[in-house]
């Protein structure tokens, strides 16, 4: 129950003179979230580094700790003044959202909040200065992991995708048309929505800021990124892209170029046996028995 | 008590400065981009990409170039399927 | 019709909250304060009260809930105490900044460690600091009438600030006495529904792009909530008084004065002792000691000028702090703003520092006795002795 009233004039909803990065691809997907869902939406909260929030749509934002709760709180006060035509929608980054802010979802996830929330996934606490958060890659460089990552990316899709939320999705922004189709899918869904962007950082993963799309297509072709979506508990993977060595995906990024030949193996094979994994679970239902929901 | 606190546009008034959220942006630039209309396409990929709004759906041509904010980052040059956008060095003369 | 009942502090409180009309409740359950947010749920599910109950999951969210609910046009309401209090500090500050109208009730209890379940005033004292406006409330009559006057108190259109209205715990809240519930449709008259003039989260309203770099506006931000906070003051008065003549029960505004006339000595109390206190004066007085007694309602705003008017009457002021400063500059927070509200003004009364009550121990009327006698004497000597007591200390 969405009313995409569209937007006439993106230039003035995201106006150019941000302090981003060149290159960076935050407003970017900020951009097509919005073409997508119309004007009529309320943002919780400010994905990333946070310099692109929209000007024009009604903001509100709290400390980037308290991941989505705020909404919540928004969403209460709607229905109670029975407005239903507004979208709410959450941002944050990945360490809001996998780190300080992870027990916030959960909760939203128990209680089934109707919003879509949106990790704006560039792998480190990139605002404060490329400090490793639990969603940074094994074997990345950060300034907090100078000798490279020794722990695997925390799955938070998967974690939210255990609580039995009605849609998860992972995106990324080189795939435009799969991030518009299951923006719109999950807007028409009602309940607790989780779409996990991709997004690069071409200050903090080393990469040349023209290669800022081109790293993500990469990163999907390499499968060190998967797109796919649970709904209701099935899965589906989205994305079956031609096939590429996770050292095409490494050379272009300076984060990665401390990586010896055997951690580039050792990591080719977690990669491939995680993509083995999801190509048997495609079609089938991860959910460990069916929820039991009062009807929306 | 009537109270007469300076906003922000008042002191812009005052002091000719900008207290702007929009910085000028085209400073940034070391490369800028050029496009060759002739050989666009017009398929709207470069304005999808530009992080910064700088190319757009023109009057004139189908995508122009805001450079008072271009950051001359690359990004539509480099996702141009028919490569007519060049990244020329910029000169301040 | 106005009913009465057999209320303790936190059923009071819940029926102040349901003659408010809240729309949104966001409680996170902490002892003392679980009966408030269990009697909410039951008032929701029954359908007495028309709102949203948010099962949040810890204190930090329930604020950020009620943030969230107040920006969107709704009327919230969240309570907490102690440790609920410490962990949602962080949201706590962000609410008078934003000028959002929450009120939250505080159930008044020690912070760890060591900390204890019963009532010390650490817990609300903390919030003086960041703009929220700070009642205190001596029994639960009076927690009934200073929630519904939190709303007005909070949204009218000179203050927008949060509103703190706090009562002891265990003392308070869990001790029945005798409350009129007024009428639903009095309190309506009193208590207009909620709109916000600057703050609304709403698609069709038509909103500029706002300008300017954060950090520039800090100091121009802070001074008007100063000056909302002065306004507040007033404001306090104001709906003291039209409740008092629309309900019939007046609390004195900011401060309220008991038998000071001919006081030689006065003491200054905050929240349920002072129920003690009034019959410590009563019995003191009968035996020809003139000690009077002053209860502070609000601590934010701090009513300087009515403590001024005091200064000039009396001879000594001696203030019973319910909560402690370790290394402050002299005794406990009360006593220490007191001084400063004293300080330049040209009656400045010995001024006694007592730190009763901690941890909730009992403030027995021996002990008021004790520390009235102690402001008489230096009412008559017009030193001081001991500048800060420790009142109850085992030795």
């Amino acid at each position: 129950m969405l009313a995409t009233e569209q937007i006439e004039d993106m230039r003035k909803l995201l106006p150019s003179g941000h302090g981003c990065c060149p290159g960076c691809q935050g407003p970017v997907a900020t951009k097509m979230i919005l073409r997508t869902l119309g004007r009529r939406v309320i943002l919780f909260g400010s994905g990333g580094c946070g310099d692109f929030t929209p000007k024009t749509v009604p903001y509100f934002g709290l400390h980037f700790s308290g991941v989505g709760t705020g909404a919540t709180g928004i969403l209460a006060a709607l229905e109670m003044k029975d407005r239903k035509d507004v979208t709410v929608i959450s941002l944050a980054g990945d360490g809001a959202t996998g780190d300080i802010g992870f027990g916030k979802l959960a909760a939203i996830a128990e209680r089934n909040d109707n919003m879509i929330h949106f990790c704006y996934d560039n792998e480190a606490y990139m605002n404060t200065g490329i400090q490793k958060s639990g969603l940074t890659p094994f074997g990345a460089w950060t300034t907090t992991t100078p000798a490279g990552k020794t722990t695997r990316k925390k799955d938070v899709p998967m974690a939210l995708a255990a609580m039995k939320i009605p849609y998860v999705a992972t995106v990324t922004v080189a795939y435009r048309g799969d991030f518009q189709n299951k923006v719109k899918k999950a807007s028409g869904i009602q309940g607790f929505k989780y779409i996990h962007v991709l997004e690069p950082c071409p200050t903090g993963w080393r990469v040349s800021p023209e290669k800022s799309v081109e790293v993500l297509r990469l990163a999907v072709q390499s499968h060190m990124w998967n797109l796919y979506e649970i709904e209701n508990g099935v899965f589906k993977l989205t994305m079956k892209p031609k096939e590429v060595p996770v050292k095409e995906y490494f050379k272009i990024q300076g984060r990665f170029r401390h990586l010896k030949e055997e951690d580039m193996q050792r990591i080719q094979k977690f990669v491939d046996e995680d993509w083995a994994r999801l190509k048997e679970w495609d079609g089938k239902s991860v959910w460990v028995g069916t929820p039991w929901r009062a009807t929306a | 008590m009537r109270l007469k606190i300076k906003t922000l546009k008042d002191l812009e008034k005052e002091s000719g400065i900008a207290f702007r959220m929009t910085l000028p942006t085209g400073l940034w630039r070391v490369f800028k981009p050029v496009i060759d209309h002739n050989r666009c396409i017009k398929c709207g990929i470069c304005e999808i990409y530009c992080p910064d709004y700088a190319v757009y759906k023109g009057k004139e041509h189908f995508v122009e170039v805001d450079y008072d904010y271009c950051k001359g980052c690359g990004v539509c040059a480099n996702e141009c399927p028919v490569k007519c956008i060049d990244m020329v060095r910029e000169t301040f003369v | 019709m106005a009913v009465t009942k057999v209320l303790d502090g936190n059923e009071a409180a819940a029926q102040g909250v349901k003659l408010s009309r809240v729309e949104v409740i966001a409680a996170y359950p902490i002892t003392p304060q679980t009966e408030l947010a269990n009697r909410l749920a039951r008032f929701v599910a029954e359908g007495e009260i028309k709102a949203k109950y948010v099962t949040v999951e810890s204190e930090h969210a329930s604020m950020s809930v009620c943030a969230g609910a107040s920006a969107a046009g709704a009327r919230a309401f969240t309570a907490s105490a102690s440790q609920g209090i410490v962990y949602m500090e962080e949201v706590i500050w962000m609410v008078p900044g934003m000028r959002l109208p929450v009120v939250m009730c505080i159930a008044n209890r020690s912070i760890a460690f060591p900390g204890a379940l019963k009532a010390t005033h650490s817990d609300s004292l903390l919030q003086r600091d960041n703009g929220w406006i700070q009642l205190y409330c001596e029994n639960s009559q009076e927690v009934l009438d200073t929630c519904i006057q939190a709303y007005r108190i909070a949204e009218d259109k000179r203050v927008y600030l949060p509103v703190i209205f706090a009562q002891d715990g265990y003392v308070v809240t869990a001790n029945a006495m005798p409350v009129e519930i007024p009428d639903q449709e009095a309190v309506d008259k009193f208590l207009p529904p909620y709109k916000h003039d600057f703050v609304n989260l709403d698609p069709d309203m038509p909103r500029e792009p706002e300008e300017g770099p954060v950090d520039e506006i800090e100091t121009e931000s802070r001074y008007l909530m100063d000056i909302a906070m002065e306004n507040a003051k007033k404001v306090i008065r104001e709906v003291d008084e039209e409740y008092g003549k629309m309900f019939g029960r007046k609390y004195g505004g900011l401060v309220e004065e008991y038998r000071c006339d001919g006081a030689e000595g006065v003491l200054i109390t905050m929240g349920s002792i002072t129920g003690t206190a009034r019959e410590v004066v009563d019995s003191m007085r009968s035996r020809g000691k003139n000690i009077g007694l002053v209860k502070l309602k609000a601590f934010r705003p701090f009513p300087t000028e009515e403590i001024r008017k005091i200064a000039e009457q009396v001879g000594a002021i001696g203030f019973v702090d319910r909560n402690f400063s370790h290394g402050s500059a002299g005794g406990g927070i009360g006593c220490i703003e007191t001084a400063r509200a004293l300080y330049n003004y040209k009656y400045r009364p010995p001024l006694l520092g007592f730190i009763a009550g901690i941890g909730g121990r009992d403030v027995t009327p021996a002990h008021l006795e004790y520390m009235a006698d102690k402001v008489l004497n230096a009412a008559k000597t017009g030193t001081v002795e001991q500048e800060v007591e420790w009142v109850q200390l085992r030795r």
